[in-house]
């Protein structure tokens, strides 16, 4: 028992002495002129948030991480207006510290702020990490996400300044919460999610009819829809059930609102379910 | 429920790191402009800084100043300039990076930097109608790399020696959780180890070569049928999983057999106080090398030529160790008898005579030999 005692001794000891500690780096470029640019968003894991500023930056990017992550890099190619920043990679090699330096596990948290004055098309790939994309002001012509074991949520609080062409979310485990997506100015919205809960807010201003194709390996799909829309929705599925709350109708396999012919704005929607409920709410 | 524990050993066997806590760090080479007339400390910082990938070789190309340093309106700096322990100001030109360590940066309306500008420990500051082509960074702190030899052979020392002790926790637990479960497997692949070392080697590094034309072998098999094709992935993974455990449960009977072997035996301990003692003796014996090898991490030659060592050494006992698992089908059964089967005893073998009850066991007294007469069925004399 005390030889036990000491061996659990000795490896918290050997853990302490591994911990490692906090660095946050600021970077940021000067926003030179409102050239339309394509911006990549690259992260392992940790946590990712992005939002607009007015400052005038093209970007400005905080990240916390721990020593066991590589430091953030960025590559900006001012001929063709690309930019892409990479957050600090997992490194398992050693990570050199100051023993004078406080403790903390390994950690990256990383804040961008985009430019609103320049129109975007932006595309995020967070493998691991949760992501919390507030495009709320965002002037964005294109949109892609793609997220592996991580649960993101995406929102539109006020409408998109360009007219974008694609909403592209393809969530792996973590599922997405999205919100507002009338503000978005989309014309087709492409959702795909493996494993994990959808749930698709259709509020906003709307500007334009927008083609919405769900797809759901497992888990619910839930689409909740303003009364001043028409919806139109097919559902195809394995083992799925189907749930509506409002005034909805079914006409050759498809399902319509009540008031979706007098509409001004018809969003057709179609979600590919295996297994999972979808649940559709119009108030 | 075996197959199970093997493969949380194996698992956990399987965990990422270097080998045993050892590692290597690349350092960039930078060009290195003027740093007469920095102090000793100054030069060490900006060692420091250039190993610092936000900073880079910058640090070190570059105009140094010490102190607050301003590049006055009508004035061009050609190439980097850098500023310790002050604030730069930048009004003319810089045509490289500006850098500020332990200070800020701070440009000015007609100041103009065509590079990054990065300010370590004190931000940075730009006019409205300041320029900078490059892109601005500030960070709290310069990566704490080491600032010279001396120091970044400490640090490197500390650090390797620092994991080599994580491993050998890590190792302990392992094997205190496969003591718990498995501890009579281990106790057989030990004893096994035991009647036969050489041979234990060779059933061993014999092993290691068929490993992959096994694993071949079983999956060209697989694929015969059409079923099969489809267990092909998990197949390879239980055979990872099961060459895993094998591996760990030999290296942890090997590392028992020599912990046995100098383990001074108290009365009073239970058989399993026993094996965890020697378990951690020969944990302990067998870090030796690798803890000499982190100890002489500031010194390459020596510590490359101790961990070749503690390599052999580590080898060796992992495929003895290996040996032994597969001689007695991974500690089921014994290395005398592995298939469970008593064989037939060649001819002319005398056939094993059952001892005699322990009532007719006399113990033989110093002085002679008591002749004790042992009873018959029959009663009386033969005769």
């Amino acid at each position: 028992m005390k030889v036990s005692l000491l061996i659990a001794s000795a490896t918290l000891i050997a853990t302490a002495l591994s911990a490692q500690h906090v660095r946050t780096l600021e970077s940021s470029r000067l926003l030179r002129d409102s050239t339309p640019l394509s911006v990549k968003l690259l992260l392992g894991t940790g946590t990712l948030s992005v939002g607009a500023s007015d400052a005038p930056y093209l970007y400005r990017s905080i990240t916390r991480f721990g020593d066991s992550f590589s430091a953030p890099t960025s590559s900006w190619n001012a001929t063709q207006h690309t930019l892409t920043l990479t957050a600090g990679q997992k490194q398992s090699g050693p990570s050199p510290r100051s023993d004078d330096a406080p403790d903390d596990d390994g950690v990256q948290d990383w804040r961008v702020q985009l430019t609103r004055h320049a129109p975007l098309e932006l595309m995020i790939d967070a493998t691991a990490a949760d992501a919390t994309l507030d495009l709320t002001g965002l002037p964005l012509r294109r949109f892609a996400l793609n997220t592996g074991a991580a649960a993101a949520t995406v929102r539109f609080d006020a409408p998109n300044a360009e007219s974008m062409s694609v909403f592209d979310a393809n969530v792996g485990a973590g599922g997405l919460k999205l919100i507002g997506l009338g503000n978005s100015g989309a014309s087709e919205a492409r959702i795909q999610g493996d494993f994990g809960d959808l749930s698709l807010d259709l509020g906003g201003r709307w500007v334009r009819d927008m083609q919405i194709v769900v797809s759901s390996s497992v888990g619910g799909v839930k689409i909740t829809a303003p009364p001043t829309i028409g919806i139109e929705l097919q559902s195809t599925g394995l083992l799925a059930r189907e749930s509506f709350d409002g005034s909805f109708t079914k006409r050759s396999g498809i399902w319509r609102s009540a008031n979706f012919s007098g509409a001004a704005v018809k969003v057709r929607i179609v979600v590919r379910s295996m297994l999972g409920k979808i649940e559709l709410v119009q108030r | 429920m075996r197959i199970a524990r093997l493969a949380i050993v194996a698992a956990l066997a399987a965990l990422p790191g270097t080998a045993f806590g050892q590692s290597v760090v690349a350092t960039p080479t930078c060009v290195v402009r003027d740093l007469n007339g920095l102090s000793s400390g100054n030069v060490a910082l900006l060692k420091r800084a250039s190993l610092d990938p936000i900073v880079g070789c910058a640090a070190l190309d570059a105009a140094h100043h010490v102190g607050d340093f301003t590049v006055a309106a009508r004035d061009s700096v050609k190439g980097n300039v850098v500023v310790l322990d002050g604030t730069l100001r930048i009004a003319g030109i810089v045509t490289g990076a500006a850098v500020a360590i332990n200070g800020a940066v701070i440009i000015d309306s007609s100041g103009h930097v065509l590079g990054d500008v990065v300010a370590a420990e004190h931000g940075a500051a730009i006019a409205p109608s300041g320029r900078v082509d490059g892109e601005l960074r500030t960070l709290d702190a310069i990566e704490p790399l080491p600032t010279g030899a001396a120091f970044a052979s400490a640090t490197g020392t500390l650090a390797s020696l620092k994991r080599t002790a994580a491993w050998f926790g890590i190792l302990i637990i392992l094997a205190i959780g496969v003591l718990t479960n498995s501890g009579d497997s281990m106790q057989r692949v030990t004893t096994a180890l035991n009647s036969g070392f050489g041979r234990n080697v060779m059933v061993g590094f014999l092993a290691q070569m068929a490993l992959l034309p096994v694993l071949v072998t079983i999956c060209l098999l697989l694929c015969l049928t059409l079923l099969g094709i489809l267990l092909v992935p998990f197949a390879i993974v239980a055979y990872v999983i099961v060459v895993l455990g094998l591996i760990v449960l030999g290296g942890l009977g090997a590392v028992q057999m020599v912990g046995k072997a100098v383990a001074a035996r108290r009365g009073g301990q239970t058989e399993r106080g026993i094996r965890l003692q020697a378990l951690v003796i020969g944990m302990l014996l067998l870090s030796i090398p690798w803890l000499a090898a982190a100890a002489l991490t500031s010194s390459p030659v020596a510590s490359a030529g101790v961990r070749t060592i503690a390599l052999g050494i580590t080898w060796i006992a992992i495929t003895a160790g290996l040996g032994a698992a597969l001689r007695t089908r991974g500690g089921t059964r014994s290395h005398e008898d592995p298939w469970g089967i008593r064989r037939p005893a060649p001819s002319g073998t005398p056939l094993p005579v059952a001892a005699p009850a322990a009532e007719w066991l006399t113990p033989t007294p110093l002085t002679g030999v008591v002749s004790v007469k042992r009873p018959t069925s029959g009663s009386g004399s033969s005769r």
